[in-house]
């Protein structure tokens, strides 16, 4: 098999083994540079010895004994590690190479402790992404850079310094415990959805997404609902992604300009992506009927599968939108929640719903930003009140950064201008 | 990038071995756990439709004169065409373990226009 003797064999062997590789080295070694070092050097090792003798039985566990080999052998040379031997002497003695089969039990929980790690709050948001990203997917530093358009030298000194944080913050590589759990769990949840948005409303580069992101977020995100199959956060996470994953390849028009859900050209959303999002939104669901508590990502899983039902826009559930917008509002307020609520509000029971929601928010919400007054003229314009709307949209192009966003306000502040309702006569 | 994978063989008087198909079903839960299983399925009986010589023929199989029989698909999305091919050399290495003697062809293709080409 000719196959075997590329490197991309052995890449792609990696990228199914290697965060549970890492992960169980993580555990033994209580060291993530260490655990890192000791898994590349398994890796150098297939790809020297795999294309000449092919690729192993279970190469995942193959990989495990030659990184533990190497690092009880590492720690025989090294008279500064000495002390470690002693110290975690656990999981690094010879005679555990026999016991890879009782190891593997405790393998699915080695990555999802890994990904409490990746994801600490000690480090900042970017670095959790990127961190994930090296060690649970398994992904290397240029794949890394070449996917945020980044420089290989600058996504290389984000890990070291993530992984430097960690150390120096004594970040426990153990489960977090009951009442530690959840909020810990947030943080995963976040930084894989902090992974999709960044592919999906890039901010930076020449792209306005980027597809590879929002990939490794939704294999992330399946893996997390595999991991924690109790979960009804970590079921909506994925059920969530992979219904905004299904409406990608109708976020564009032919001229690149983005294209808003309303105007989607429904036909050409995913359908797998839709089918298997509305599914793990239903796992949700039911997990949360059954006592286990859900939150924010199973509220905004519910709404966008509202959207994914619907065939075409004017066949949307605004009112159960609405409603789940009041819900959201109550467990994680914010502006943009309100904003949002206008919206649902607006269509579900009239625009004079909306702009009393709007009414309400503290003057100088959300300053410099375009989203208020827009929303408000599209109300007010569909209220009828077109000079009005016309003012609220001009605010708004005032406002925006964007060339595409400020022409499209500019053309309906003219339009309302030129079409004046008779209220405002 | 999406790859669709199909396991073929020849058909043959056996039914295949518990300890394969168990080993396959496990091999696919952790497929679908690794977060790049999107949908698999295996196939039953045939129905074919033919247009030849400007004639329609339906036909039902199975085919007695078939060389090889689409057993199940499995669709991947994965980065690379290697991990595709990385998933079909596992299910085959599974057959080989656990069938020995029974001949198998695994085709991987590519997925055209999927979304990952937007």
């Amino acid at each position: 098999m000719s196959d075997l003797s590329t490197a991309g064999a052995v890449t792609a062997v990696w990228r199914r083994e290697s965060g549970r590789v890492v992960a169980g080295l993580a555990r033994m070694t209580h060291d993530l540079d260490l655990a890192e070092d000791l898994a590349q050097d398994a890796l150098v090792a297939a790809l020297e010895q795999w294309p000449r003798e092919g690729i192993p039985r279970n190469p995942g566990a193959w990989l495990m004994s030659v990184a533990k080999r190497r690092a009880i052998d590492g720690f025989r040379r090294e008279e500064v590690l000495r002390r470690k031997v002693t110290e975690l002497g656990h999981g690094l003695e010879e005679a555990d190479m026999a016991d890879l089969a009782e190891a593997v039990d405790h393998i699915e929980d080695d990555v999802l402790r890994l990904m409490f790690l990746c994801a600490h709050p000690a480090l900042p948001p970017e670095s959790r992404t990127v961190l994930t990203l090296r060690l649970v997917a398994g992904l290397s530093t240029s794949e890394i850079a070449r996917a945020y358009f980044a420089k290989e030298p600058a996504v290389g000194q984000r890990i070291s310094r993530a992984k430097r944080t960690l150390a120096e913050a004594k970040a426990s590589f153990d489960a977090p415990a009951a009442a530690e759990r959840a909020p810990r769990l947030r943080y995963v949840l976040q930084t894989v959805y902090l992974l999709f948005n960044e592919g999906y409303a890039a901010t930076g580069g020449d792209s306005w997404t980027r597809p590879e992101l929002c990939h490794e977020a939704m294999r992330l995100a399946r893996m997390l609902a595999a991991l924690a199959p109790d979960e009804p956060e970590a079921q909506a996470l994925q059920g969530l992604l992979e219904i905004q994953g299904s409406r990608l390849p109708a976020r564009f028009d032919a001229a690149g300009h983005p294209v808003l859900l309303e105007d989607q050209d429904r036909t050409r959303w995913d359908q797998l992506l839709r089918r298997r999002g509305l599914a793990a939104v239903s796992r949700a669901q039911a997990l949360a009927a059954s006592g286990h508590p859900g939150g924010t990502y199973l509220v905004q899983a519910m709404i966008a599968a509202c959207h994914a039902r619907a065939r075409r826009a004017e066949e949307t559930d605004w009112t159960e939108i609405a409603r789940l917008y009041d819900i959201l509002a109550q467990i994680a307020p914010g502006p943009v929640v309100e904003v949002n609520r206008a919206v649902a509000h607006g269509r579900a029971s009239g625009p004079s719903a909306g702009l009393a929601v709007l009414d309400v928010l503290p003057e100088g919400t959300l300053p410099g930003s375009h989203l208020i007054p827009t929303v408000r003229g599209d109300l007010l314009e569909r209220a009828g009140h077109a000079a009005a709307a016309a003012a609220a949209f001009a605010e708004a192009a005032a406002l925006t950064t964007n060339t595409d966003e400020r022409a499209l306000l500019e053309r309906r502040a003219a339009a309302c201008r030129n079409h004046p309702s008779p209220s405002d006569a | 990038m999406r790859y669709i994978m199909f396991v073929k063989m020849t058909p043959g008087h056996d039914a295949p071995p518990a300890a394969l198909m168990s080993a396959v079903e496990a091999e696919i839960k952790q497929q679908a756990a690794d977060g790049i299983l999107l949908d698999a399925g295996g196939y039953g009986p045939i129905h074919e439709l033919r247009l030849a010589g400007g004639e329609v023929t339906t036909t039902d199989g199975p085919f007695s004169e078939t060389k090889e029989v689409i057993g199940g698909f499995s669709l991947f999305e994965v980065r690379t065409r290697d991990e595709a091919v990385e998933q079909a050399r596992r299910m085959l290495a599974l057959h080989q373990e656990f069938w020995p003697g029974q001949d198998v062809a695994i085709e991987v293709r590519e997925v055209a226009g999927g979304p990952a080409e937007e």
